[in-house]
């Protein structure tokens, strides 16, 4: 009975969180739903977009809808680990004079690193700790990241001069890659409406707290998978790799690397929380196919070929999901 | 509510549809086997036809049985087998997930929320699990098989085939020659394909009893012949031995007719063998004349010993006047002979006008032996007046068959008192006697009795 209470409770916590959501952020469903999908499980999120389509926006308003602390920093070339992490600085305490941490932008719950490949790898790396291990490591002491914790990077895949892609070790840190779709018409008009016809934007109010974040996360594990539909992730991953026997022509003839095993763990997770956020008590065909290509787009590396020819991981995707049936 | 035993009923019926996947696809490819030895066997062997036939309705069904047993035996794997039955029956996995559930305890919130969604949707069970179409064509193509093999191919095999072709004319006379030839082979009626079948088609039993009527008419014929066939064989491998010792004895005549002079010890030997060969009871008159070096006597004795041998074989060529007397004294040659193999007739006495030549047509008479020694005479009608008895007969499929009597040597034995042994009766109404008790034709009698009127002018 706990149980199910809990269920409930957690389930309309976070229908509540949507709509106040979706009072700020017009449309980009799909990018909120990833949001909230990848803080119920314990994950980050990779935002990819051109400038301007409200990626920032998004992530003040879940803060300010969670009632959790919100900080954002904008990756720049000089921008150093110590800029994110914080620094041991000499303080005078009782006359007497000591290092103190001074903790960086990292220690929040919801962190947006803008533009996160115009730092230096060195920098980059400075998030690994933290997005995996939720811990900051500095001066040979180990800081707690307090829960929830999640980063929401965002970078820009027009204007790559004078950029730094992210090495494989740490895209694959993020559970999902997000690609933020330009506005339509419909919602363009709305966007103007709300930024020129009222003075400011007014963020909604905490509809929901740590707490609430944190049980739907123990619900959210709780949720049954079949083996069956493990199974199917399995193979999906599997099929992502050109020496797999079940991999499909363009796999085969474009990719370099396959998914990592991570990247089947993150699927099925990320499987269990859309269920979650659905309305759903087990994991559907149809959470899986949600989750399929965020998942993984960000996990497929391609060759050469893949790259000279423009080849999309999102297209290979699309093939691999047609190939290898359900059951 | 979910009944407990879902999962297992699922399971079994999924190993009861596999079983009858295997033994439809199993059972049609044993069908298709059975049906083209069925086909293969009634046109080519027909013998084994009613083993194919009997292997068409129990190899596929064994084969599906088989098949049948051997699907259902493997588990399938539960957790892929209620993920198809969730895509089939659009239960969006809810069944693997209670079946999850139910293996590894969750929430019982999750799984009363799960069970209370199937209930909500009541599939039907029994299409989660169908039988595919494959199966059912299948099942269909080896019922059609077994339909069209147990209807269908009896008729083909009543169809010839292609070593069933119909023989040409001779080779059929040609085979019926055969079969008429006796033969310790017993044979094998040609009927005995349709009989196997169980349906004996008009033609192959039209054959036997074709065969049948030509085996006996020839066996009728052989008579006439006179020449081949088992009665006779013990004769004709004595004839070489005798015809040896007669040419040897004719030699010896000859040397004697030519020069006179006193046999030598070869000779001796050569007519000693002859006469204890075919006379023994005048092996003591021929010792006498030997030891007594008699020339003239020894001539007489051989011309008699080689006349007594002439007129049988003269005779044997004539045969078909052996049908006019079958009554014909008793004779050496005729011991151990079939009754039915016309009987030599009584060589005549020497002296006689008929003694040791046969006698031709025209009276003329043939040199001593000359018919021993000489192929049996080919009689030509225009030549030796042979005379056509009408109406031509039909022998079966052979064609018109015209019936000969030939001029012959008729002889009735002497009646006792009335003539001197070896004497012959040429008295014609005797003869006629004879012959109207024989169903002689009219004109055969006519000419009979010219002939008789003839000779006994030239031989009162």
């Amino acid at each position: 009975m706990t149980t199910e209470v809990r269920l409930e409770e957690a389930q309309k916590t976070f229908e509540r969180l949507e709509r106040a959501v979706a009072q700020v952020i017009v449309g980009q469903e799909p990018v909120v739903r990833s949001t909230l999908i990848a803080l119920l499980c314990r994950g980050n999120v990779l935002l990819e977009g051109v400038p301007g389509l409200g990626k920032t926006l998004l992530v003040r308003t879940l803060a300010h809808a969670l009632g959790l602390r919100f900080s954002r920093i904008q990756f720049t070339p000089d921008l150093m680990p110590a800029d994110i992490l914080g620094t041991n600085i000499i303080g005078e305490s009782g006359g007497a004079r000591r290092f103190e941490f001074s903790r960086g932008p990292i220690f929040a719950h919801i962190v947006l690193a803008d533009e996160i490949n115009r730092a230096t790898p060195k920098t980059q790396s400075a998030l690994l700790e933290a997005m995996e291990e939720r811990t900051v490591s500095v001066g040979g002491t180990t800081y707690l990241l307090e829960e929830p914790f999640i980063v929401l990077a965002t970078q820009n895949p027009i204007e790559m001069q004078g950029t730094y892609p992210l090495p494989e070790a740490q895209v694959d840190r993020f559970l999902l890659k997000v690609n933020v779709p330009f506005p339509s018409l419909d919602e363009l008009v709305r966007i103007t409406t709300l930024n020129t016809e009222s003075s400011a934007i007014v963020f909604p109010s905490a509809v929901a707290s740590a707490d609430d974040v944190l049980a739907a996360r123990t619900v959210v594990h709780q949720i049954p998978v079949a083996l069956g539909l493990r199974q199917f992730a399995g193979r999906l991953v599997l099929a992502t790799h050109p020496d797999s026997a079940d991999a499909p022509e363009t796999v085969r003839n474009y990719v370099e690397y396959g998914a990592s095993p991570r990247a089947a763990i993150a699927l099925v997770r990320a499987a269990k929380a859309h269920a979650f956020l659905s309305g759903q008590v087990h994991v559907r065909p149809a959470d899986v196919e949600a989750m399929f290509l965020p998942a993984l787009q960000h996990r497929i590396i391609l060759n050469f070929r893949g790259e000279a020819e423009g080849v999309t991981p999102s297209s290979i995707l699309a093939e691999v999901w047609r190939k290898v049936p359900v059951a | 509510m979910l009944s407990a035993d879902l999962f297992v009923r699922l399971e079994r019926r999924a190993r009861r549809v596999r079983g009858a996947s295997w033994a439809a696809t199993a059972g049609a490819a044993a069908a298709i086997l059975a049906f083209a030895a069925l086909l293969a066997t009634s046109l080519w062997a027909p013998a084994s036809a009613p083993v194919a036939r009997t292997a068409l309705a129990v190899v596929p069904a064994a084969a599906a049985v088989l098949a049948y047993i051997l699907g259902r035996r493997p588990r399938p794997p539960l957790p892929v087998l209620l993920l198809a039955v969730d895509e089939r029956l659009g239960l969006e996995a809810r069944l693997s997930a209670l079946y999850e559930l139910t293996q590894h305890p969750g929430p019982a919130a999750f799984a009363a929320r799960i069970a209370a969604d199937l209930e909500r949707l009541a599939p039907h069970w029994g299409r989660g699990i169908p039988v595919g179409r494959r199966p059912l064509a299948l099942t269909a193509a080896g019922a059609l098989l077994l339909v069209a093999g147990f209807a269908l191919v009896p008729r083909l095999g009543s169809l010839p085939s292609p070593t069933d072709a119909p023989p040409s004319q001779a080779a059929a006379l040609a085979s019926e020659s055969a079969a008429a030839e006796p033969s310790d082979v017993p044979l094998e009626p040609e009927g005995g394909r349709a009989d196997d079948l169980g349906e004996p088609s008009s033609r192959t039993a039209a054959l036997p009893g074709r065969s049948t009527a030509l085996r006996d008419i020839l066996a009728e014929l052989r008579p006439l012949g006179g020449a081949s066939g088992s009665p006779s064989t013990s004769r004709a491998e004595s004839e070489p031995e005798d015809a040896g010792l007669r040419r040897d004895l004719e030699r010896l005549s000859e040397r004697l007719d030519r020069a006179p002079s006193p046999l030598d010890e070869a000779e001796k030997e050569t007519l000693r063998t002859y006469v204890a060969e075919t006379s023994p009871e005048r092996q003591s008159e021929v010792d006498d004349a030997v030891a007594a070096s008699d020339l003239d006597a020894l001539r007489q004795t051989i011309h008699q010993l080689l006349a007594e041998a002439a007129p049988g074989d003269t005779i044997e060529s004539g045969s078909s006047v052996s049908h006019l007397a079958p009554e014909a004294g008793p004779s050496a040659s005729a011991e151990g002979e079939p009754s039915s193999r016309p009987a030599p007739l009584t060589p005549p006495e020497p002296g006689s006008e008929l003694a040791g030549a046969g006698t031709l047509g025209d009276g003329s008479a043939l040199p001593p032996g000359s018919t021993s020694s000489e192929p049996p005479p080919v009689f030509e009608s225009s030549e030796v007046g042979v005379l056509p008895v009408s109406p031509p007969s039909v022998l079966g499929e052979s064609g018109a068959y015209s019936e000969y009597l030939t001029l012959g040597v008729p002889v009735e034995p002497p009646q006792a008192g009335e003539t001197a042994p070896g004497d012959v009766a040429f008295n014609f109404d005797q003869i006629d006697s004879v012959l109207s008790g024989r169903n002689v034709p009219d004109g055969a009698v006519d000419t009979i009795r010219a002939y008789f009127e003839r000779i006994t002018e030239e031989n009162p």
